[in-house]
């Protein structure tokens, strides 16, 4: 995965919970989404490619 | 703004929307489905949802969305109209989007800090090192109750190196050495030392010697036939009255001659008889009263009485004559049975001589082979040795006193050797049995040596492969943490960027006394909308009070309790004032646009959106105003509004689409498309 890739990737991610993670109710809980998301899809990458991606 | 073209992975593709560059206010309506927000979407994400095209000073289309900054700013959702606001910072700070850009850095942030905690991911267990831990209880399984030690290993080692009288160096467990080790302890068959060298030869010896016994001894035949043949030249001499001496040759030569002197004496009586015959006949011729000399004794006599003596004799000689020469005959036929026993005596006697020469030249040529192969070697057994020396002593003097081997004592003796080389035979034979008794348990050790050594180097092997694969774990979850401090890192830089963003966004829409003031006045213009609203002022000032961006006309109220449509047309208001902070600072926002601002809404606070929207003018906001909404009352409401305010109107009317249809049908359904000038007062 390029790193642009992985920028869209992460964006999407904050894109999903944009709204509430501005929501006074709510930005804890649309947080940890997005965290527990983008940590996710870090370590799923990182896996995936048996370490051996030596993107620039 | 002139036109937009929708991208393929627009749900309403194909669809183009022109001829934009005449309205300063656009009105998107339509049922809910018909494609509004798709038609919308080039705006908020440009690229395979479609593109948005201006014109340049040449009227050539030019694509703006790839150039354009602060799209997100310029692109207002109504979930986004709906966010709850504190006051009235709070609600120009989130229409500049810095509180979102600063809470998406603290969660990049945090992602940040997880990703450093939670260290690299885990490698499997290859499958190679399964197969050999497998190899290696196989193995194990195989030793039965050795203890698997190389300590073990070593002893054995030791044990069966000494019973091979080789020297034991130790057991490393190297594979290389190992394997080279093992090869050269195999035990290999202790025997008598050159016993086996010799066994051949001692065995064509002992060989020789029996068939002599089992075939009789030739000696003994050669004695047997001279015996004979001297007794039948005893008997001979005695028959015949002939002397011995000369031997078989010489009584041969007397019968012969005997026999020569009796045929000679048959045939003197044969010519004597015919003599008389003659002189009998004879006489019958003449007188037999004349006298006449006899014929034989010469005496002068009457022919009568010579006649009748003859005939007395002759009848007296002719029947003793015929019983002389019989016994004559009988007499010769007996010497040459005679003659010929004793020359079968002789035959006999010659074979014999003959055979047992060759039999003493062929045991001349065993011992000279026998004793030049019985030549001691340096590391031969010193007992075999010294059994060879005897043997070897024997031969020699059987060859010096034996010259002529017809002997039966030369027999006898080389039965004696035989006997001893055989004895050397079997106790040589004893003695390898001996040593091959011994030989089992060294090949049983040897077995254990080679399930110990194939155990210990599988397991040093295993060792080594687990060792490599630590290696190689080591520099995948090297690889793997690089990787990962690179989207860490690339996380961290997206935070600060955030954060950046957001001071900027801030400073840009927040704090500038133009933001504040036209917020202020897009504030005081909710008079018609909402009085209460309209009496809340914005102070920008951070002072450490405890709400320091709200002064409202209460000063007990410290914070905005505003209903949906109030929070709606605030924050309508605070993006309105973003935008056209932004662009009259040429920043590159040609246009802002609303998706829905009334859903959600009652009917008051939708006419207060439309009031509030449309009344603004384009010197408050410079730029193209696009607004998509379900509400035809709504739209027409605005339109209106937008008009008086001096703005160009366009109302583009879309059909109902439907997504689940065939796909050749998805496309954007323009129904009509009105244009309204601005109303002049």
């Amino acid at each position: 995965m390029t790193e642009a890739e992985m920028i869209e990737q992460i964006e999407d991610r904050l894109a999903s919970e944009a709204g509430q993670l501005c929501n006074g109710d709510r930005p804890l809980a649309a947080g940890k989404r997005v965290i527990d998301s983008i940590v996710a899809l870090i370590q799923e990458t990182c896996q995936t490619t048996q370490g051996e991606s030596q993107e620039s | 703004m002139a036109k937009v073209v929708l991208g393929k992975d627009n749900p309403v593709f194909p669809g183009t929307l022109t001829d934009l560059q005449d309205a300063d206010f656009i009105i998107i309506l339509g049922p809910n489905g018909s494609g509004k927000t798709s038609l919308l979407s080039p705006f908020r994400k440009p690229g395979s949802m479609g593109r948005v095209y201006g014109l340049d000073a040449d009227h050539r289309a030019e694509e703006l969305t790839s150039s354009t900054q602060y799209q997100s700013l310029a692109f207002i959702a109504s979930q986004a109209l709906m966010e709850k606001v504190q006051n009235l910072r709070d609600a120009i700070a989130l229409a500049s989007n810095s509180p979102r850009v600063q809470q998406e850095s603290t969660v990049l942030q945090l992602c940040v800090r997880q990703l450093e905690s939670s260290g690299g991911p885990q490698s499997d267990e290859p499958p190679i090192l399964r197969q050999l831990q497998r190899t290696y209880l196989d193995l194990d399984a195989r030793c039965g109750g050795i203890r698997r030690t190389t300590e073990t290993y070593n002893a054995l080692g030791r044990k069966l190196a000494s019973a091979c009288g080789r020297h034991w160096n130790g057991f490393e467990p190297r594979p290389d050495l190992a394997v080279s080790l093992e090869a050269s302890l195999v035990p290999a068959f202790a025997g008598v030392r050159g016993f086996q060298e010799c066994a051949v030869s001692l065995q064509r010896l002992i060989g020789f010697a029996r068939d002599t016994d089992t075939f009789g001894s030739p000696a003994q035949r050669l004695r047997s036939a001279h015996e004979q043949l001297a007794r039948a030249v005893d008997e001979l001499c005695t028959r015949y009255r002939l002397t011995s001496a000369g031997g078989c040759p010489a009584v041969v030569s007397q019968l012969e001659h005997q026999k020569q002197v009796t045929q000679e004496l048959i045939d003197a009586k044969d010519r004597l008889s015919a003599c008389r015959r003659a002189a009998l006949k004879y006489l019958a011729g003449i007188s037999q009263e004349s006298r006449a000399p006899c014929p034989v004794c010469e005496q002068d006599m009457h022919v009568s009485q010579v006649l009748t003596r003859l005939s007395e004799q002759g009848q007296h000689e002719g029947s003793g004559a015929d019983q002389e020469t019989a016994g004559l005959r009988a007499l010769i036929v007996e010497i040459d049975r005679s003659l010929h026993l004793l020359q079968s005596r002789s035959a006999d006697h010659a074979r014999c001589l003959q055979n047992a020469l060759e039999h003493s030249e062929k045991s001349k040529q065993i011992l000279q082979s026998v004793l030049s192969r019985l030549t001691p070697a340096d590391g031969w057994d010193p007992w075999f040795c010294d059994a060879l020396a005897d043997l070897r002593v024997e031969i020699e003097r059987w060859l010096v006193a034996h010259s002529d081997a017809t002997t039966a004592e030369a027999e006898r003796q080389f039965g004696q050797i035989a006997t001893l080389a055989g004895g050397i035979d079997d106790e040589g034979q004893l003695r390898e049995r001996r040593l091959r008794n011994d030989h089992e348990p060294l090949l049983r050790d040897f077995d254990q040596f080679q399930r110990l050594g194939c155990l210990l180097r599988a397991r040093h092997e295993l060792n080594a492969v687990v060792y490599r694969l630590d290696v190689g774990r080591h520099e995948a979850d090297l690889r793997r943490r690089q990787q990962l401090a690179r989207w860490t890192q690339l996380i961290a830089r997206m935070a600060e960027e955030r954060r950046v963003q957001a001071e900027t966004d801030r400073s840009q829409a927040l704090d500038t006394p133009e933001a504040q003031g036209a917020f202020q006045r897009l504030v005081t213009r909710f008079e018609e909308v909402d009085p209460w609203l309209a009496g809340l002022r914005y102070d920008g000032s951070e002072d450490g009070r405890k709400n320091p961006y709200l002064r409202s006309v209460d000063p007990g109220e410290s914070v905005l309790k505003l209903s949906e449509g109030q929070t709606v047309v605030v924050n309508l208001g605070a993006a309105l004032t973003v935008a056209g902070v932004l662009a009259r600072a040429g920043s590159g926002v040609p246009w802002v646009v609303l998706d829905e601002p009334t859903n959600a809404l009652d009917q008051t606070s939708s006419n207060a959106v439309a009031e509030y929207l449309g009344s603004v003018t384009m010197r408050e906001l410079p730029c193209q105003i696009f607004v998509s909404t379900f509400d035809e009352g709504f739209a027409i409401r605005l339109r209106e509004r937008a008009t008086r305010a001096g703005r160009t109107v366009r109302l583009v009317r879309l059909n109902y689409h439907e997504r689940g249809g065939i796909p050749s049908e998805r496309r954007l359904r323009i129904a009509g498309i009105e244009t309204y000038p601005p109303q002049h007062p």
